[in-house]
Formats: C-alpha cells, structure tokens, sequence
C-alpha cells in the first residue's frame, strides 16, 4: 500500500550570507525560519526572534522569552515551538510564534516510559504533525515488559486549555523505526521486520489504543530500476513523507495507494470509512462503495452508518464539530488547518450508485430499496431535505419489489414529502395494492390539489360524492359540466334528476347544468309516453 | 400442561371492577350463556350432551346445555335451508376476516348469535340478555356481539390451534379438547371488557402512534435490520406503549395479536417496571422466556416460549402455522418476534408431552442473547428518540366531542371513548372533556351504522339528532369511517351548524387525511 517514489528537485545556492548574534553565550539548540524574513533562535536558557534585514545585512532582537529547554522542535505549519525541560526532559512547554510574539500555551507532562537505563527523554523520540485538523505530539513510549507505544497528545487551539493524552498506537515491536504522517494516517516503520504499519486514529476503538489498521511493506516505484533496497541502515525518515536514503543520496517520498485498500482491509465497513477520509479518493471511494453494495458485503446495518457518515449525520462527526465550536469563545492561538470530511452529494450518490443498483437486474429489488431507505435516513437525520427524484426513485422500488405494505406505512407516516407527481404515482398503484389509492389522494387533499380530487372521484364514478365535495369546498363552477358529463354517462336517471334538482336549488348558472335535463328521457321515451297517455285518455273516455 | 399453559399466565391478575363510570362494561355482566359445540360429537341418540364442548355458565343443568345447543343446531340447520350455498360462498370471500357464518336470533328477553367455525364442524354460541344489559347501560348491537365471538373464537386459535386439530389427529382426544377450552374461557370470559359505544368492538382495529416521518423512518431500518440480521426471525410487530408502530404479519392476526400484548401482557409487565424504576432502565429483557441468558441449557418447563398460531403470509391461504414469540422490550417500546416452530408435530402430539418434554423450536438461549445484543443497542437509540419526541408533545387537547376513526384498510382506529389498560392510570379518555354520550346515543349510533351506511360503499355521510340533543355525524369517505359525537350545545341547533361544526373538527383533527 506504500509505493517509494523519488523526485527531482531543483536546487539554486543563495549567496546571501550574514552573521548574527545572540544575546546570551549558550549554545544553540535550534535555528528555525519562522517567516521570510524572521529567524527563530533557541538556546539552553531562551528563546529569541530575530528581524532580518536582507539588504542591509543585519539583524535585530524583537522579542525574547526566557524559558528553560534541552531540546526544541519546530512545526512550521502551525509555527508551534515545542520545548522540553525539567527532570528527565519530559515535561513539554509549546509556543505559538505568531505576529512576531511569544504565545505559552500551557504546559504538559509525557509519559516516556522512563527508567533507569532510560533516563531521559529525547528529541528523536517526539514529533509534531497535523491530523485530521488537529495537532497532535506524538511520543514513543518504551517499556521493558510489553512492546513501544506511540502516544498522541493533542493540542487544544486555546492557551488555557490542558494538552491532553487522546491515542495510543500499538506498535508490537522493539528497535529501531521511523515515522510518516500521510493524508492524516500516521505510518510507523519498523526496520528489522521490514514491515510499515498504518495506523487511522478515526477507525472507532473500545479504548484509546488502536492496532494497526494495515501492515504492509513500501514498494519502489516501478520506474526505479534497478528497485532500491528498501529498509536500510541508511534510511532517515522526515516529517510528512520524507525519506532520505544516504547510500545512494536519493530523497524519496512515500505515497499511499488507496487502491490496493479493498485487499489489505478485510472489513469492508472500516475499509469504506477510510477511504471516505482520504484526500480526492471520491472516485475511487464511490466505486468500492458500489461493489460492494452489488457483492452485498455489507449489511444494511453497516450501510446505515456509512451512509450516515457520508451525509454528516453520523453523532461523531457531529460531535467533533460541535467540539471545535467552544474554542471560538476563548481565543483561539494555534491556528490549523480544517479537515475537510468527504462530501458526496445526493445527485452524485443516486447517479454512482442508487441507479446502477436499481438497474442491477441480479440484485432483488427489496434490498435496493432498502439500501435507498437507509439512505433516506442518513438524510433525515443530518436534516438534509431529499430530493423528489430521490423520493420517487425510493417509492418505485418499493413498489418493484412488491413491498406494498411498507410503502402504505412509509406513505402514512408522511416519510416522504408530499408532492402531486408522487400522488399520482401512488394512484397508479391502485390496481396492485388498494390502500395506496387513499394515501394518494390524502395528498392531493393535502396539497390542496381539488380539482385532481375531483378527477379522481369522477374516474371512480363516486359522481355524487365528488358533487359533495365540490360544494363543501366551495370550488369553482367550471368543474360542475365535467361532473355533469360525467353523470349523464354513469347514473342512473334518478341521480341525474337528483344533480339537476340540486344544481336548481343551488341557483348554479343555468348553461352549466342545462344539459343534464335534456337527455334525461331519450325521444323515442317521450313519444312512448306520450302515446300511451293519449291512450289512457281514451279509455277515460 | 405448563409448557401449554404459559400464555395465560396472565389472567390471574387483572379482575378489577370497572368503576361505574368507566366506558366498558365486564362481558360477564351482560352474559346469558356461551357455549362451544362439537354437533358430529352429539348425534348418537341419548348421548346428545356430548356435543357441548364447553359451557358457561358452569353449574348449568346438562339438560339445559344440551337444549340450548340443541336449539342453536337447530336454528342453524333450518335457516341453511334458505340460504342459497352460492350467497354464502360469495360472503366468506368477500370478507376474509370475518368469514364466519353466522346466525342470530332474538327473544323477547335475549339476544343470541350462532358462528360456525372450521368448515361448519364447531358452533359457538352467545346469548346476552337485555334486562342485564339494561342494567349495565351497555346497548346490544349484533354485529358487535358477533364480533366479540369471532375474537374470542380467535384468540384461542391464535393459542392453541384450531379445534379441529384437537379432534382431526387423535379421534377420541375429546377430554383434552374439553380441558383446553375449559382453561382458556374459564379465565377469557370472566375477565372479558366490552365498551359502551359497542361499535369498538365492532371495529376492532389497533391504534397506531402518530409520529414524525423522519422518525418513523428510524423504526422501519430498525425492523429491517433485524430481520437481515436474524434471518430466522419471520413475523414481527413493532409498539411503543400501547401504540403499535410497525408490523409484518397477517392483517388477520394483528388485532388478535394487539390486543393480546396491549390488554394482557404489557399491563403485567408494567408493574415490575415500576418497582425497578431505579435501575438502569435502559436495559432492554424479554417478556417471557428465559430470565438467564448466560447458559447454554434448552428452554423447558417455564423458561420454554409461547406458541402462538398465525397465518401465513399469502392472504388466501387459511392455513395456521405455529411460531414462536419473543416480546423484548426497552424504554416503552416492545418488539414482537416471531420464529417458525420447527416442531411442527408438537401441537398434534400433546397427548405426550407429559411424558417427554416439548420439542421446542429453534430458540435457544443463544439467539436470545444475540438478539438482546442486537436490540440493546439499537432498539434503545430509537425508543429514546421517540420517547423525546412524544414527550415534547402534550396530550392532545381536551375536545368537546368524542370520535371514533376507523381506516379498514390499515385497520387503523382511534378513538376518544375506548380504553387501553395500560394508560387507565393516565388518561383514558380524559382528552375528552365531555361527558361520555348516553346509552341512547350509542345505541343510536350502532343503529345509524347498521341501517344509513353502506358496508360496502366507500363514501357516504349521515348526520342524525338524537332525542336528547346529541348529534351524531358519521362519515365515510375512500372507505375509512368517521363518527363524531357532539354533546347538546347551543352551537349545533341547526344542521347546517353541524356542517360546519363537522368541517372545523376535521380540518384541526383530521388534517393529513383526506375528508372532505
């Protein structure tokens, strides 16, 4: 999963050369580039910034700290000065250096796994980096009886807050080894066993500790030939991705190939998740999510809470959201950079994945819908309102599958939003399940949609009751012909004769019910009529 | 007998007298007599008592019995006579649910009905009398009293079978079908409520809790995930409180069923909540069954797990399969499991079950466990989340009118005049602030259904003005039934009062739904 790859980097010797001097006569400990024209300088006693004038050659103090350190490192990224003093070097004291000023922020102790051969605390054994938009100091721990740990300890962004002990990683090992942090995973290598180990703090965890998510080994980039050896005694390895070999004096950087996940992870929900965290994986992410939806190698629980992850609505990222909000009421020094969570829109889901699942003829359309169900829910729950496609595609899986009962239950629990075009798809179903034809037009009622009723009463030939409901919401007139045609074609002449006595005592516009008198009684009707009364008037007689 | 008697461990303890002002009314108040009648066993001359299969009142002379199922024979018998066999064919069809054929008759003191079960081989009799009911304020409506026969006929299918497997397998297994019977009605008919508006019982549907979509939502993945999950699992019904939220089963079992858990079973197991209300009360436990999980031994004796008959799931098949039932419950939510009892002979050879225990299934103690495990979580996070929402809600505000709603369709019911058990103590009925309507009106109301609304149209509308003032308006519209029982008040002296009364209670009450 890890490929060697070396660049080329153009190097231009600077002439520029200038001699400063220090304040105290310590010797330093560290000399960093805080800014383009600002020198930071540590000694044993205090820290100093220096303003460096390039054309003038000199240089000034602008501010000085006095503060106690053995050693110092530097985090350029979010110029953090990280100093370690007291007994046995173990107690740490970060500094923000930012607008040419000395921020403290508080204090903390690490835990070493010190001894007696171990005494103290060393620069080699501490390393600074981001991960998923925090700071972390990541720390070996030693132990005589069970294997190093690497701790992390997090950096609040606030000067008062405590830095606090959050991850452990197991290495499982003893010797010599090196450190990455790529893409936010934090890559231990171990020298003797020729193995790397992966470790991703956000796979969820009973405890603080975490195994190695993936063990694997670095492999060359096939354009080095011959492939270097890899693992040497001359390998230094730097913070991010850095690795130096000093035999051949190449520089390498490592590279993730997230690819080759679907191998290494067994479990498919984890190796979902850690693809959905990896930086511009969308493609890659959105592929392996459709695979293994189709090889149903998830189950609906574990769909849930990736899809819940991928609408935000999961309570952990929530949560982490929620965390960082605080910091903004109590000034915020160490500023860092966000992490980005991975963003798959709901057209970018329905056409990469809910469609080509639909369209998977192999699959039985009821797990497809209820992988769009769970889907639905993830909207839900992050409150992300769904779109009618969505809703629409949802029902008419339900239907395809034959799941009558439940699109009946989800229809009256109002699950899915109203709208006329779903009404009508509902109506369609009438033939296949009769219930649904109420829940149909209970949302044409509640769209207010009664001209629709009306059509629909008509098409049901409840002529009567649709003239009741015409009345009772007083609807417009121009509908009374249409129920009129209606009822000339469908009732029997006593209901048309009720209709017309109705829409006299309603005082209804003559031309629009005038029709349905006329051919209450056919010619031929009145002529027999009117015969058989000259008849009886013959036998009066 | 204790394997087969756990179902009914539940009727000791709920004999309470209805106070007076309550709106049920104890069967046994208004009940003459009720019988089960075998005919075929009864046609050797002389031996005609031997029909009567079970007999309430108990102390009845056998030569009463005898007559009174004699006369029931007698009446069915003659009135087949008049009864073309093609009818009859048409009306079992049409109405799966309640296919029974039926007969009623009435005295000058007595109402009777007659059904007859199973291919016509089993009569079941009821006979309330008028002057009781008279007492009892509790209006005698037909439809309804067979309605209460049919239930009570199929709660005890639901339990035990159908009388014929009693009689069908070993021929002369008479005196067990007779003990059967004998416990099961000597403690259904005494504890028996009957409601004062008998259209309830009538009806006979299950009230669902109204919640949000989103949330329903939840509830549905929950349900689905557990039968991906636990594949085994085959029928299953969903209730918070007393409320019903989801089910996959035969819409013939549900109200059987519902009633079943919402009448006897939860209100059992309300008590015991209470009392432990210290403890985590997250804890999701099974109702019945097994107390300890730990262990890997069968589940005998008491520890074994209800049977209960259900029909399949194609709607035209009428055949009755035995399945297990888990009842696990977490935060006022209860999940109904059903598991196909592989032992399918068991039912059939109960004449030796004393000798070897039953074979009981595919229940062990570890799918409880893996399940409890499954639903520990899971169900809490959803009964939580429904009990904030209904918690934010109040009660529903107190109404000048009662109302009966009825969707057959979902068999959906609410209503402001019926009782659940397990609420009496909250609020029963008390979000209605009216009186409860008269005897008069309710039987008013039950005679208004029978003769001014259609069963079979889906739409229709009937207002009537009782002579004490009540208006009584029923409506049904795409099927579903509306009955609004507005009290006497100044403000519905007119009809077209009542319209508009009508139309105000349905656009506030009655919004999602379509009733115009």
């Amino acid at each position: 999963m890890l490929e060697l790859g070396a660049q080329f980097i153009p190097f231009e010797p600077d002439s520029l050369e200038l001699t400063v001097s220090t304040k105290s006569k310590e010797p330093l400990l560290a000399v960093e580039w805080v800014a383009n024209n600002q020198l930071l300088l540590v000694n044993n006693h205090s820290a100093e910034l220096l303003f460096i004038n390039e054309d003038k050659r000199s240089s000034k103090v602008m501010k000085t700290t006095n503060v106690n350190a053995a050693w110092a490192i530097y985090y350029a990224p979010c110029q953090l000065l990280l100093i370690a003093n007291g007994q046995s070097c173990s107690n740490l004291q970060p500094i923000v250096v930012a607008h040419s000023q000395f921020t403290r922020m508080k204090n903390f102790e690490v835990d070493f796994g010190g001894s007696i051969s171990k005494e103290n605390f060393l620069e080699k054994d501490a390393a600074i980096s981001m991960i998923y938009g925090k700071v972390y100091v990541m720390v070996f721990r030693y132990s005589n009886r069970s294997a190093t740990m690497l701790d992390l300890y997090e950096l609040p962004t606030d000067a008062t807050t405590v830095p606090s002990f959050k991850h452990s990683l197991i290495l499982g090992f003893n010797g010599g080894c090196g450190i990455h942090v790529i893409d936010n995973l934090v890559i231990v290598h171990h020298q003797s066993s020729q193995k790397s180990m992966l470790f991703d703090i956000r796979v969820s965890s009973p405890s603080k500790s975490h195994s190695p998510l993936v063990t694997t080994t670095i492999e060359p980039h096939p354009q080095h030939q011959p492939p270097p050896s890899v693992y040497t005694n001359f390998w230094f390895t730097f913070l991010p991705d850095v690795v130096i070999d000093s035999s051949s004096g190449v520089m390498y950087s490592l590279r993730l190939k997230n690819e080759k996940s679907q191998l290494e992870i067994p479990d498919k929900q984890t190796m979902l998740e850690y693809l959905a965290r990896r930086k511009n994986e969308k493609k890659l992410f959105v592929a392996t999510l459709l695979s293994c939806l189709r090889a149903r190698a998830l189950s609906l629980r574990q769909i849930r809470k990736v899809f819940a992850m991928l609408s935000g609505g999961d309570s952990a990222s929530k949560k982490s959201e929620n965390g960082a909000e605080p910091g903004s009421t109590t000034k915020a020094v160490l500023t860092c950079e966000k992490y980005a969570s991975l963003v798959v829109t709901q057209q970018e889901m329905q056409s990469a994945v809910l469609i080509p699942l639909r369209e998977d003829v192999s699959l039985p359309e009821s797990y497809v819908a209820n992988i769009m169900l769970q889907y639905l829910r993830s909207l839900f729950d992050a409150e992300i309102p769904p779109e009618a496609y969505l809703i629409e595609m949802v029902v008419e899986t339900l239907a395809e599958a034959g799941e009558m009962s439940k699109l009946q239950q989800i229809v009256t629990y109002r699950v899915i939003n109203d709208s006329k075009p779903l009404a009508f798809l509902l109506l369609s179903y009438e033939a296949r399940c009769s219930t649904l034809f109420q829940s149909g037009v209970d949302i044409l009622a509640r769209n207010r949609a009664s001209d629709e009723i009306v059509e629909v009463m008509l098409e049901k030939k409840q002529i009567v009751d649709a003239f009741r409901f015409i009345d009772v919401r007083n609807l417009n007139d121009a509908l009374i012909p249409k129920v009129v045609e209606a009822a000339n074609q469908n009732c029997s002449r006593q209901t048309r004769y009720a209709i017309k006595e109705h829409l006299t005592e309603k005082k209804a516009k003559a031309s629009l019910y005038k029709s349905i008198g006329d051919d209450l009684y056919t010619d031929e009707e009145i002529q027999e009529a009117s015969s058989e009364l000259s008849n009886c008037t013959l036998f009066e007689l | 007998m204790e394997a087969i008697a756990n179902p009914l461990y539940f009727f000791s303890n709920l004999s309470l007298n209805p106070p007076s002002c309550s709106n049920v009314v104890r069967f046994i108040d208004v009940l003459e007599f009720f019988f089960v009648a075998h005919p075929q066993s009864g046609r050797k001359e002389g031996e005609e008592h031997r029909r009567v299969m079970y007999f309430h009142p108990k102390g009845e002379q056998f030569e009463r019995q005898t007559e009174i199922t004699g006369f029931a024979e007698a009446v069915v018998n003659f009135t087949e006579n008049f009864l073309s066999t093609c009818s009859r064919r048409e009306i079992k069809l049409s109405d799966n649910e309640d296919g029974f054929d039926f007969r009623t008759v009435t005295t000058q003191r007595t109402e009777h009905v007659y059904i007859r079960t199973e291919d016509d081989q089993f009569i079941l009799g009821v006979s309330l009398s008028k002057q009781l009911s008279q007492v009892s304020d509790y209006p005698l409506f037909q439809p309804a009293i067979r309605s209460i026969l049919s239930d009570a006929y199929k709660m005890f299918r639901m339990f035990f079978g159908t009388f014929s497997s009693f009689i069908k397998v070993v021929p002369d297994d008479i005196p067990k079908f007779r003990e059967r019977l004998d416990f099961f009605f000597s403690k259904y008919i005494p504890l028996l409520k009957v409601h004062k508006m008998p259209l309830l019982d009538h009806l006979g549907g299950v009230e669902f809790l109204r919640m949000s979509g989103p949330l329903y939502l939840n509830v549905v993945s929950l349900i689905t995930e557990l039968r991906e999950e636990f594949p085994i699992i085959e029928k299953i019904m969903i209730l918070y409180q007393d409320k019903l939220l989801y089910y996959q089963l035969s819409k013939r079992d549900l109200p059987s069923l519902f009633r079943y858990l919402t009448h006897n079973l939860l209100p059992t197991t309300l008590a015991p909540e209470l009392e432990h209300s210290g403890r985590n009360t997250s804890k999701g436990r099974y109702l019945r069954g097994p107390t300890d999980l730990t262990t890997d031994a069968p589940l005998l004796g008491d520890e074994s797990l209800s049977v209960v008959h259900l029909h399949s799931d194609s709607e035209d098949l009428e055949e009755l399969i035995g399945y297990q039932m888990m009842v696990y419950r977490c935060l006022n939510a209860t999940v109904c499991m059903f598991v196909r009892n592989c032992g399918g002979e068991r039912r059939d050879s109960d004449a030796s079950t004393r000798s070897s225990p039953p074979q009981n299934g595919i229940v062990s103690r570890r799918l409880l466990r893996n399940i409890d495990q499954f639903l520990e979580t899971e169900l809490a996070l959803v009964a939580s989340k429904i009990g904030d929402e209904i918690g934010d809600e109040k009660f529903p505000e107190a109404t000048d009118f009662h109302y009966i709603y009825f969707n057959p369709s979902s068999l959906s019911m609410t209503s402001s005049l019926s009782t659940s058990p397990a609420l009496s103590v909250a609020a029963s009925g008390s979000a209605s602030k009216v009186l409860l309507p008269p005897v008069d009106v309710n039987r008013l109301v039950c005679d208004t259904m029978s003769n001014f609304v259609s069963e079979t149209e889906e739409f229709g509308e009937c207002f009537v003005k009782s002579s004490s003032d009540w208006w009584i308006v029923i409506k049904k519209v795409n099927s579903r039934l509306l009955v609004l029982i507005l009290p006497p008040s100044s403000y519905t002296s007119s009809l077209a009062d009542v319209q508009s009364k009508t139309a105000t209670i349905v656009k506030s009450h009655f919004e999602a739904i379509f009733f115009s």
